[in-house]
């Protein structure tokens, strides 16, 4: 039985190290403000701003069946925006999850922490909670002000709310939380076995393939079946990933590391 | 008396590329309020069995229970009811003192107003008060070990842990912390479980002591038993106004089948019972004729030092 009051705890207190962690605020920062206020505004709403007649009727041949400035949205969406806003939550829990047990032992911290009297699994889970918990509540909040944005600005262009829609939807309630917990699992798990952030973070950045494969596919025009398709892949690692981690996590591991 | 560490035939193998065996088989019993040391050089598998104790390291054989707790399968249990102060001070450095004392306490104490009271009153006793709400990051590095031994006390644990407790503190903090361990144990029935180097502070404080070297325990007992054990001799310590060379001593023990050891100004030999008078003319005739002063010679009591340096001697002449 997971005590969670106990195990919240430490999730707590990681949560508030790492708001005075310079490098892990500046990603929770920058990478947010980048990805649904920079991105958005330079790529669509500023181009759509200096374009011609001409240009958006040309822009109409983009996505067939679509006219104006509702195809460069759509296909700038599916593209560029979709594809890039998936490294939110890829890029802030794994800023977070690779200093959760290599950052301890860096900090020489990590035998007070284990000394503590939970068991492996709870203290697992505390870790992973201390990364999904911002990860989710920042990519959300990038959602909505996503939302807002392009609402907002494309409203007089298309005389409807573009967002949300359902694929929307689908990445953000669906998508994201399965991205943030592959991420985490994968990080934490590195961490967990490296001796320090840096050397975790290396190998961390291979959950950014993800990223690429999204890229591509955005290019290739089959975004939205590659969602459903990652979606359904990363969600079986990640049910693999709950079941066997807190089995093969041991204290003893991270003393022999430490 | 109550036991409260018991250890059965522990055994701890380290499998990397090649497997190190750091604990080999040890046994022994810690009856409760008693402090036990354990003494040996560098890699002796001092902290090894620190960590099987208290459930950061699975033993490879045998078992070992703490307050009838196996480390094995009652992992939790044990935590509960253990504090140890380990040779990093394992405070969070960004936090102040404060929120790391409460953050520790958290796990063990309820009530926020027992944890401020045993804060309020630890904090005071190691003169700590007045930087409660300073980061940890700011503190001396013998402050910081003030600190982690407060976090270590925090819940009140029956059983202590403390690995080479007087590292990093200034003398007189040193001989306040080692009256703090007696006090635990007389006034408040701690068992205290120390490794240490300091051959000293173990005489001083332990009622029991284990010499530990290659994770086998080579002797056990109060350190009036293990003079008793080791040495059924007299110890003769000898002085000279100049220093005597490190083989002359020996040269001379060897020849009488005995141990002598060169200190400096000093020369020390441990001589089997009854045979003081026959060997002491001996032993300074030889000094002398080898040109050193004698300026006095005189028997001693054997430290617990000479025991450690006897039986490392011994080891190391096997």
């Amino acid at each position: 039985m997971l005590r969670f009051k106990m195990l919240f705890k430490v999730t707590l207190k990681d949560m508030r190290e790492n708001m005075k962690n310079k490098q892990i605020s500046l990603v929770m920062i920058l990478l947010p403000a980048t990805f649904t206020i920079m991105i958005p505004l330079l790529l669509i709403v500023l181009p759509l701003k200096l374009m011609s007649h001409e240009d958006l009727l040309e822009a109409g041949m983009l996505v067939p069946g679509l006219e104006g400035a509702e195809a460069y949205l759509v296909y700038n969406w599916n593209t560029i925006i979709l594809p890039f806003f998936v490294m939110v939550p890829l890029a802030i829990t794994m800023s977070i999850s690779s200093d959760s047990w290599a950052g301890e032992k860096e900090r020489r911290t990590a035998e007070s922490l284990l000394l503590l009297p939970l068991t492996d699994e709870e203290l697992f889970l505390a870790k992973v909670l201390a990364s999904l918990i911002p990860g989710l509540v920042i990519t959300w909040a990038c959602g909505i002000t996503l939302t807002i944005i392009i609402d907002i600005t494309m409203y007089p262009y298309l005389g409807y709310a573009f967002l949300p829609n359902a694929s929307w939807l689908f990445h953000q309630l669906v998508l994201t939380p399965i991205l943030a917990f592959f991420s985490i699992f994968i990080n934490v798990w590195i961490s967990y076995r490296s001796k320090d952030t840096k050397s975790a973070q290396q190998m961390g950045g291979l959950v950014f393939l993800v990223f690429i494969g999204f890229l591509v596919g955005g290019f290739l025009g089959v975004i939205t079946l590659l969602t459903y398709v990652i979606t359904l892949i990363l969600g079986i690692i990640d049910i693999i990933f709950i079941y066997i981690s807190p089995k093969v996590f041991s204290r003893e591991r991270i003393m022999i590391n430490t | 008396m109550k036991t409260v560490i018991e250890v059965e035939n522990l055994v701890k193998v380290y499998n990397g590329k090649t497997s190190t065996v750091a604990v080999d088989g040890i046994s022994f019993s810690i009856g409760r309020g008693r402090i036990f040391s354990f003494l040996g050089p560098n890699g002796a598998g001092k902290t090894t069995t620190v960590r099987v104790l208290s459930c950061l390291l699975k033993p490879t054989a045998g078992d070992a229970w703490v307050l009838g707790n196996s480390v094995k399968d009652n992992q939790v249990a044990i935590r509960e009811n253990i504090g140890m102060l380990s040779e990093n001070h394992g405070l969070y450095e960004k936090m102040t003192l404060e929120d790391n004392l409460n953050f520790f306490a958290g796990f063990y104490l309820d009530d926020k107003r027992t944890i401020e009271g045993r804060m309020a009153e630890l904090l005071e006793e190691f003169n700590l008060s007045n930087r409660r709400h300073d980061k940890v990051g700011t503190l001396s590095r013998g402050l910081k070990q003030r600190a982690s031994l407060i976090k270590t006390l925090i819940h009140d644990p029956a059983v202590l842990f403390l690995d080479e407790p007087t590292a990093g503190l200034d003398p007189k903090a040193a001989v306040e912390l080692r009256k703090y361990i007696t006090h635990l144990r007389d006034k408040m029935d701690k068992t205290i479980f120390i490794c240490t180097h300091n051959l000293v502070e173990a005489q001083t404080l332990s009622d029991v002591a284990a010499i530990i070297d290659k994770g086998k325990i080579m002797r056990m007992g109060s350190p009036v038993e293990l003079e008793r054990d080791l040495f059924q001799s007299s110890s003769l310590r000898i002085e000279s106004t100049r220093d005597i060379p490190v083989e002359m001593p020996r040269q001379i023990a060897r020849e009488l089948n005995i141990t002598g050891r060169s200190e400096g100004k000093h020369a020390r030999f441990f001589l089997p019972p009854g045979e003081l008078d026959n060997l002491v003319p001996f032993i300074v005739k030889s000094l002398v004729e080898g040109g050193i002063p004698i300026l006095e010679v005189a028997r001693e009591e054997h430290t617990l030092e000479d025991i450690y340096l006897e039986l490392m001697e011994r080891e190391g002449n096997a």
